[in-house]
């Protein structure tokens, strides 16, 4: 009996070693762990403030696991932001986890969670603060960019001269989460970019997506005070049609460094799903709504940078996020230890205009951040 | 006259100059062995995947604290090695590429280039291996 055992054990070995062929075969993983540490001292209005943060940590794994088959994912361990002493009061998040088939430099195959490629931003940053040029991202992230999409893409890149490439991802919609959609909807992702020069990338993008009920799950923005709180009264129920389109310009190129994100936005009354809502609503139409990011860095020595910051949001008439124009400035201090540690120090103004749900901010802030990369 | 002053001339500002000068690829079943100095610069900066033959890229670079890496990134990058490891970081990190091999001289480049097929590298300091040699078209 011992012995039949020994031959199944053997022959299951072999088969599982008949498919590898060289050692350029052997899965090659890399892992890496971002993190940051923040503090911030405010004035907002006539309360002052400080805070110190931990913040992400975030765990990278990719892996080559044949010539044409990869693997990458982000599984982020965060701090509540609610208030509490425990050692629980922390989340665990898978940001992506993703298969890719890469089976012509024009196209690949890829599957799984990922970061919605709306954006130079979204596409680039990820989690990874050590890579972001200023300490936030755009406000534009508490807003309309849906973070996430679980589903299916297909990519090319560094196409011809102009290295032109694209992303088509359909997937679990904004209001789906990591298990289930529950519906055929699927959001619709299209983005193309090129790369005039090295360091650069110049990308537009359209996503459109219907929000179920005005509630969104995972893959939506970042939970932000400007949306409408569930139970509240003012919070309307209905599904709504989602539109976003991108421009993204990114180029690093000498001592500047320039990152320019605009957006707009349309949420409208999803007529199909809803008839019989629509009558009292007709009037409200689609909202339009806008976003600007602008950074611009100019490096000093080889290691320091200094950068002056811009970022806008005017949201009017919109179902799922209040009313509010907002606009902050600031400038910032980047020195970098090494390729793997960096701090930022960045004065901020927040200010904006009344007349909105959201009231003009009125606020300054100081923060200082400190973000690295563990790797082997 | 004009030469004597054009003579000066150069001489005030050549050192001011520097060139970046490619080094020596070598490669391992890439399906060619000939490529233009820009379509080697693309690849040692992570921007082609697979070769004609099928078989993946694998960029191979010396350690990030040799003479040899900073080489490469004033060539291909146009700047230092301290910006061409963050460029690399952040290409991997991205999903976009996958990571480069980082080994410690010359003599580990031309062992793993040879050992495998797509593996490209760049010598700086040492003579290409005649079967691993690459041209520049």
């Amino acid at each position: 009996m011992k012995a039949a055992f020994r031959i199944l054990g053997l022959g299951t070995l072999l088969v599982l070693m008949g498919g590898r062929k060289t050692t350029a075969q052997e899965p090659v993983t890399q892992f890496q762990m971002f993190g940051h540490f923040t503090a911030s001292i405010e004035q907002d209005g006539d309360e002052q403030k400080s805070d110190f943060s931990l913040g992400e940590h975030d765990f990278f794994v990719q892996s080559k696991i044949t010539p044409r088959i990869s693997f990458l994912s982000e599984t982020v361990v965060a701090p509540l932001s609610a208030m509490g002493h425990s050692s629980a009061d922390f989340k665990v998040s898978i940001e992506r986890a993703r298969i890719k088939y890469q089976y012509r430099e024009w196209l690949s195959i890829i599957v799984g969670k990922m970061h919605s490629p709306v954006n130079y931003w979204n596409d680039a940053y990820h989690h990874g603060r050590l890579f972001f040029p200023t300490i936030d991202r755009p406000r534009s992230f508490g807003l309309s960019i849906p973070i996430h999409t679980l589903g299916l893409r297909l990519q090319g890149q560094n196409i011809g001269k102009m290295k032109f490439g694209y992303d088509l991802v359909i997937g679990n919609g904004m209001s789906a989460n990591d298990v289930t959609d529950g519906t055929l909807q699927k959001s619709v992702t299209a983005a193309i970019h090129v790369k005039p020069w090295e360091r650069s990338r110049i990308s537009i993008s359209a996503y459109r997506d219907i929000i179920f009920g005005n509630m969104v799950g995972a893959h939506a923005g970042h939970a932000s005070s400007y949306h409408y709180a569930m139970g509240a009264s003012s919070l309307y129920m209905g599904d709504l049609d989602f539109e976003l389109y991108c421009f993204s310009f990114y180029k690093n190129r000498g001592p500047w460094e320039t990152l320019i994100e605009a957006s707009y936005n349309r949420t409208g009354v999803n007529k199909d799903t809803h008839p019989d809502l629509i009558n009292g609503l007709d009037s409200l139409d689609k909202s339009n709504n806008q976003t600007f990011f602008g950074y611009i860095g100019r490096k000093i020595k080889e290691r320091d940078r200094l950068y002056a910051l811009i970022d806008y949001s005017h949201y009017d008439d919109d179902l799922h996020i209040k009313s509010h124009k907002q606009l902050k400035f600031g400038i910032g201090h980047q020195h970098e230890f090494s390729p793997f540690f960096k701090s930022q120090i960045q004065a901020e103004r927040y200010t904006g205009s009344d007349g909105y749900r959201v009231p003009a901010d009125n606020k300054w802030e100081i923060k200082f951040r400190l973000a690295y990369c563990l790797t082997r | 006259m004009k030469n004597v002053i054009l003579i000066i001339l150069l001489s005030w500002v050549a050192p001011l100059v520097t060139w970046s000068q490619m080094g020596a690829p070598i490669g391992n079943d890439l399906g060619t062995e000939a490529l233009t100095e820009r379509e080697y610069k693309g690849i040692f900066l992570g921007n082609k995947s697979l070769w004609n033959n099928g078989n993946t890229v694998v960029v191979v670079l010396p350690s990030s604290n040799s003479e040899g890496f900073e080489m490469v990134a004033e060539w291909a990058l146009d700047a230092s090695g301290f910006e061409y490891q963050k460029h690399w970081l952040s290409l991997v990190f991205q999903g976009r590429s996958n990571a480069p091999v980082f080994l410690e001289n010359e003599a580990s480049v031309i062992k793993y280039v040879r050992e495998h097929p797509g593996a490209i590298g760049i010598l700086y300091s040492t003579a290409p291996p005649e079967e691993l040699e690459l041209k520049v078209k």
